[in-house]
């Protein structure tokens, strides 16, 4: 897997990273139980601070994506559809996301086409949620 | 012998810098004057042109500058021809360079008017597998051999040793044992280098990742036994003054120790690097096809496709892109401070070539002051009390001689030598300037003329008449 970081973009650096192992998660590049690098290892390759990473990987363990503890560092957890909480949260910012490119113009066939566009690219075919 | 020696030790530096930049233009490594070419581009007409050019320039260079070390054959002055061979190896470092510099120039031209790469400027990318790969410095072998290393160094200073020749082995032991625990150092900041990304193929890069922390660990290993056995080695020669059968003096032992020290520190080095590129390039050209877009473009954050500076990257060393091995980000403090030393480092040679015009051409000078005999070179001097001489002889020849530690030039002579025949003497002399006062005491044994050939008969006669 991967990582770009932008340091140009006013997304926080922790930010990118959390939500590039979270597309990596959903389109089966991690794969459950998959060793994610420690802190200050992915720290000192990307060359920014261990506090930096240290906060992705706490957000993406409250958002049950990855398990972490001191002793065996970090790994993907099994997402088989039980956090109902993060489910509702991922729910609730796809509204809002389908919301604001509604407003921006775009056709409901055309977001259809781009979802199932997405969903192929990252390996999740038609018959599958 | 110093010419020959000198020829010897730096003539094969000009064909090995030159050939190893031909060689790299010609491997596949997605690279044209260090500059990063989509693989599809590669062979654009204008770019190999441009490296025609190159080429064609490094074969003039060659040529021009290789028989430069042979002037000193010529000149009968020591300093004159070190001088010339130091002021050579520094063109030789920057002319190539040169002419390099202004071709990357013309490529990176091309590379952006025709679009074949987009700026990443302010991005970077990180392979998860790879930086998850341990880092892990062998420190058991490296504090065997620096606790090795400094112990001729803590002995040094347990010697009953006269006082120039228990500093010189003090400085002498005390900087080799320092040099392993850079060895050991070099090798931490080595496997701290960041992944290479050579492919979309995370364990191809994992994989790679792990080869080259290993190659460049074991290899820091070596060089840092080698400048163990050569640590014990000069200890042995300075101190037991060790003479070996074909090899002659100690002085002799020590030129053939630092000769072979030098090519095996050089050999590892390079076959570590060597082999690191081999597989990069092997990688590239098997997986070009998975290439994700603009991978490692970091075009803008390279001055000259040799110098680095991304003030976003962290990492203190990163891959070359000119030669083999690494070089410092200079945007880091350590990577400022590595810039500092070397351009100090590159000043001490004309100050070096100053110091040595100096000593050369500045006259011994031999005088009798009250009942003592005082030689002096510049701010060493020898002195003699007359009430201790039990012998003393005009020699109208110099007897074959070799350096123990001390000063040799050409019409200089300076320190302890060892002479056939008498044995050990301290010299302060003008060997080209006969004749040569021998004066012998219970403890030691001194040899020294003067600028003028009359003022040491007169200081014989004078001493006789004593």
């Amino acid at each position: 897997m991967i990582l770009s970081l932008d340091f140009s973009s006013d997304v926080p650096i922790y930010q990118q990273i959390r939500n590039q192992i979270v597309l990596e998660i959903a389109n089966g590049s991690l794969e459950p139980g998959e060793k994610l690098p420690t802190i200050r290892n992915l720290a000192e390759e990307a060359g920014i601070n261990t506090m930096t990473v240290n906060k992705a990987y706490q957000l993406l363990k409250q958002e049950g994506y990855i398990l972490a503890d001191r002793r065996s560092g970090a790994r993907v957890c099994e997402q088989n559809g039980g956090n109902t909480v993060l489910l509702k949260q991922a729910k609730d910012s796809l509204k809002l996301a389908l919301s604001e490119v509604r407003a921006a113009g775009m056709q409901v066939e055309e977001i259809l086409d781009l979802c199932r566009e997405f969903l192929q690219r990252n390996g999740v075919g038609e018959g599958k949620e | 012998m110093l010419n020959l020696i000198m020829l010897i030790c730096f003539l094969w530096i000009l064909p090995l810098i030159t050939g190893m930049m031909w060689w790299q233009e010609k491997k596949k490594t997605g690279l044209v004057l260090g500059v990063r070419i989509p693989g599809e581009h590669l062979l654009d007409p204008e770019l190999s042109a441009i490296q025609r050019q190159y080429k064609k320039q490094l074969l003039l260079i060659t040529i021009v500058l290789l028989p430069i070390p042979f002037v000193g054959f010529l000149i009968p002055y020591d300093s004159v021809c070190l001088s010339i061979d130091m002021l050579w190896l520094l063109l030789v470092f920057l002319v190539p360079f040169c002419f390099y510099a202004h071709g990357y120039r013309k490529v990176k031209e091309i590379k952006y008017k025709k679009g074949y790469g987009v700026s990443n400027y302010r991005k970077t990318l990180v392979d998860m597998k790879a930086a998850a790969v341990p880092r892990k410095v062998s420190h058991l072998s490296f504090a065997c051999a620096s606790v090795l290393s400094f112990l001729p160094f803590v002995l040094s200073f347990l010697l009953k040793l006269e006082n120039d020749s228990k500093i010189a082995m003090i400085a002498v032991t005390g900087t080799l044992a320092v040099s392993t625990l850079f060895f050991w150092a070099g090798s931490g900041m080595l496997l701290r280098t960041k992944a290479e990304i050579l492919c979309g193929n995370s364990t191809v890069n994992e994989n790679f990742a792990r080869m080259k922390c290993r190659t460049w660990d074991h290899c820091m290993q070596y060089c840092a036994w080698v400048n163990t056995a050569f640590v014990i080695l000069m200890y042995g020669t300075l101190l037991y003054e060790i003479r070996i059968p074909f090899f002659g003096s100690s002085g002799m032992v020590v030129v053939a120790g630092c000769i072979v020290y030098c090519m095996l520190l050089l050999f590892f080095v390079l076959h570590a690097a060597g082999k690191i590129s081999r597989i990069r390039a092997k990688v590239i050209q098997r997986e070009k096809q998975g290439m994700p877009d603009n991978l490692e473009d970091d075009e803008d954050y390279w001055i000259f496709g040799a110098i680095y500076y991304n003030p976003d990257d962290t990492h203190v060393m990163v891959e070359k892109r000119l030669g083999y091995g690494t070089t410092v980000n200079l945007a880091t403090a350590l990577g400022k401070g590595f810039v500092i030393f070397t351009v100090l480092s590159l000043l001490i040679i004309p100050a070096t070539c100053m110091w040595m015009f100096y000593e050369e051409f500045t006259p011994v000078n031999l005088s009798l002051q009250s009942d003592q005999v005082v030689a002096s070179h510049l701010k060493k001097e020898y002195q003699v009390e007359l009430s201790d001489v039990t012998e003393v002889r005009l020699l109208e020849e110099l007897p074959r001689h070799e350096k123990v530690i001390g000063t040799n030039m050409s019409v200089l002579e300076k320190g302890v030598f060892d002479v056939h025949g008498i044995g050990t003497c301290e010299f302060c002399l003008n060997p080209k300037k006969g004749p040569f006062l021998l004066l012998k005491t219970e403890k030691k044994t001194y040899l020294f003329s003067d600028a003028e050939e009359g003022d040491t008969r007169k200081m014989y006669e004078d001493i006789k008449g004593k």
